[in-house]
């Protein structure tokens, strides 16, 4: 486990421009956007002026839903004191924080990417593996180690920094509305349901990673395997197994599989901004993702041990 | 190979690496062909060939780094299965100048800290502030003798039994290279330990080493202690009159100098040398050489 934390903080070392310095460098830069329409266009993200004081409901039975969980937000909101002049601020709130959210986890997803497919090859390539080799780390732990930081430690941090966002604008909108002479809890607060929505986003880092985690073994496979370039390796294959079945066979079943129960389904999941996967419907895929998962690793793991040198 | 002090204080030596039927081919080339090799406890063994000789090959092979044909036990342990258990007893260098360059010293000192547990981090902190290495550092800032400084530091650090050194001194100065193979034998090497070392710098490893193996070919050429070079290797510089006699002594080799030749010969009685001159012990260079290059007189016989 020591060596674990040790080979996490490694990574985190490493990689610090791309999983520490990028997100407080959008935090900063969300945050001036943020200061910056409020001072000079009065508004933050989709409260402006004319909204949230001109905007009323005339249907005083429209249904709250907190769209990152729709029905037991919709449940536990409608025990709140709602005001319905204010029902319309439900989506703006949403909308708002999705879209900071969104923006954070869209730039790991791509961090990510490029540190899956780099991470195995860049120190075969500058012949550092030699020095990480001569420490008692087995290759498993290695590999293991670097599959968490991409599925779960880099989405979390930028989690993290998403949401100490969504907080400084849940409170900017609530200051925003009292400038306004709004009262802020009638006007903001019963719309934010914050420890609900992190949870939700947090269960949603696992979920996400849980369905791409076959592919994510994939990219280090080819991480581990390529000379020159671990991108061509990655996709190469892929492509060559779709045009090989539609020249001969004339038809798309891989890819349509492949969308069908994994790269598609994440990002669906993501998008809705909903967890209501069902994960027991896609059961034999998942348990099948895992195998995949488990065969990638051990290829990649024997890859590290046995060529691991690129000019041999 | 064993010493004889060894075999005076222990009635069978230690063997900490045992190699049998060694070999390992790049697809059709040969690159080491059916070694038999041990190595005991206590020893400095210089493994010395030319470029492509296979002597990275070996080490590589005893590292677990590497696939081959043939068995290999160090400290009895499998070093492919069991290279992680290993490497907590085995310490190396496989190549110089290459720690991450993203790394910062202190982030060294403090990774291998926490993943060796036989790693002295305040023994690392006393060898590198005798240099002019900077903790907050980062590797891409230092000059390649530095970084190889850095390395040397961290890997004399580990409380190992046997420490592998390829190449450890290429890129330094004369200076440090002096200090550095003081320094591991009278602060790190002790009869607990075992050291294999590989260089081109043969002249500087000389005094330092046990024990000699030369590698070319793939083949051991040589496997001695350096106590027996004395007894097995002559060399003898004579004047040209008496050419034709030292050649018929059949030697390994011969060279010319400035009036004369000199020779050397392989197991040869000394009294037969004696009437071509004083005869002398080769240094290890020059053995090297005559074992490499043989002579054109040594070549016709």
């Amino acid at each position: 486990m020591n060596n674990y934390l040790t080979l996490i903080n490694r990574e985190f070392r490493e990689h610090r421009n791309a999983f520490i310095i990028t997100p407080l460098v959008m935090m900063a830069l969300v945050t001036a956007a943020m200061l910056f329409a409020l001072t000079f266009m009065g508004s933050i993200g989709d409260f402006s002026y004319e909204k949230i004081t001109h905007t009323q409901s005339d249907n005083t039975e429209s249904r709250v839903s907190i769209q990152f969980d729709n029905n037991t937000s919709a449940m536990n909101n409608e025990n709140k004191t709602m005001p319905s002049q204010y029902y319309d601020n439900q989506k703006i709130i949403d909308n708002g924080l999705y879209a900071i959210h969104s923006t954070f986890i869209v730039t790991a997803f791509f961090v990510v990417l490029f540190y899956l497919l780099g991470t195995l090859f860049n120190d075969r390539k500058d012949r550092s593996i030699l020095f990480w080799k001569s420490m008692p780390v087995s290759e498993l732990q290695t590999v293991t180690a670097k599959l968490f930081v991409g599925l779960i430690a880099v989405p979390l941090t930028y989690t993290l920094a998403s949401w100490s966002i969504q907080l400084l604008y849940s409170i900017a909108a609530m200051v925003f509305a009292s400038n306004l002479e709004h009262d802020p809890w009638l006007a903001i607060w019963p719309f934010l349901d914050l420890p609900r929505t992190f949870a939700t986003q947090f269960g949603l880092i696992f979920i996400v990673g849980l369905w791409v985690l076959p592919l994510s073994a994939w990219l280090l496979t080819a991480s581990a395997l390529a000379k020159r370039s671990p991108f061509l390796v990655a996709i190469v294959p892929i492509v060559a197994l779709i045009m090989v079945e539609r020249l001969i066979f004339g038809t798309d079943y891989f890819i349509d599989w492949v969308g069908k129960n994994f790269a598609i389904e994440s990002l669906t999941a993501l998008a809705s901004r909903s967890v209501e996967i069902d994960v027991s419907n896609y059961l034999a895929t998942v348990i099948f993702g895992i195998v995949i998962t488990h065969l990638l690793l051990t290829i990649t793991v024997w890859l590290r041990n046995h060529r691991f040198e690129i000019d041999t | 190979m064993y010493s004889k002090t060894d075999s005076a204080t222990e009635a069978t030596p230690t063997i900490l690496v045992n190699a049998h039927g060694l070999t390992k081919k790049y697809g059709k080339h040969l690159v080491l062909d059916n070694i038999d090799l041990q190595i005991a406890k206590g020893r400095i063994v210089g493994l010395i060939g030319p470029n492509g000789a296979g002597k990275t090959t070996v080490l590589k092979a005893l590292l677990g780094l590497t696939s081959f044909q043939g068995d290999i036990s160090v400290l009895g342990m499998d070093p492919v299965k069991q290279r992680t258990e290993l490497l907590q007893q085995v310490c190396f260098i496989a190549d110089t100048a290459i720690l991450p360059r993203w790394l910062k010293v202190s982030e060294a000192l403090e990774y291998v800290d926490k993943v060796h547990p036989q790693f002295d981090l305040s023994k690392a902190r006393q060898t590198l502030s005798t240099t002019s290495i900077g903790l907050s550092q980062r590797i891409s800032q230092l000059s390649k003798g530095m970084v190889t400084q850095l390395h040397l530091a961290l890997v004399m650090a580990i409380d190992a039994k046997i420490l592998v050194l390829d190449e450890p001194t290429l890129g330094l100065d004369i200076l440090y290279r002096k200090q550095f193979y003081s320094s591991l034998l009278n602060d790190y090497f002790n009869r607990d330990r075992t050291i294999i070392i590989t260089t081109h710098q043969v002249e500087e490893i000389e005094a330092l080493l046990t024990d000699l193996i030369f590698i070319h070919h793939g083949k051991l050429v040589l496997n001695c202690e350096m106590d027996a070079l004395e007894s097995n290797f002559f060399e003898i510089e004579t004047t040209p009159e008496k050419v034709e006699v030292a050649r018929a002594l059949k030697p390994i080799s011969e060279r010319s100098t400035l009036g004369g030749s000199v020779f050397i010969y392989e197991n040869i009685a000394k009294e037969k040398l004696a009437a071509l001159g004083p005869s002398r012990t080769p240094s290890v260079a020059d053995l090297f050489v005559a074992k490499m290059q043989p002579s054109q007189g040594a070549r016709h016989e």
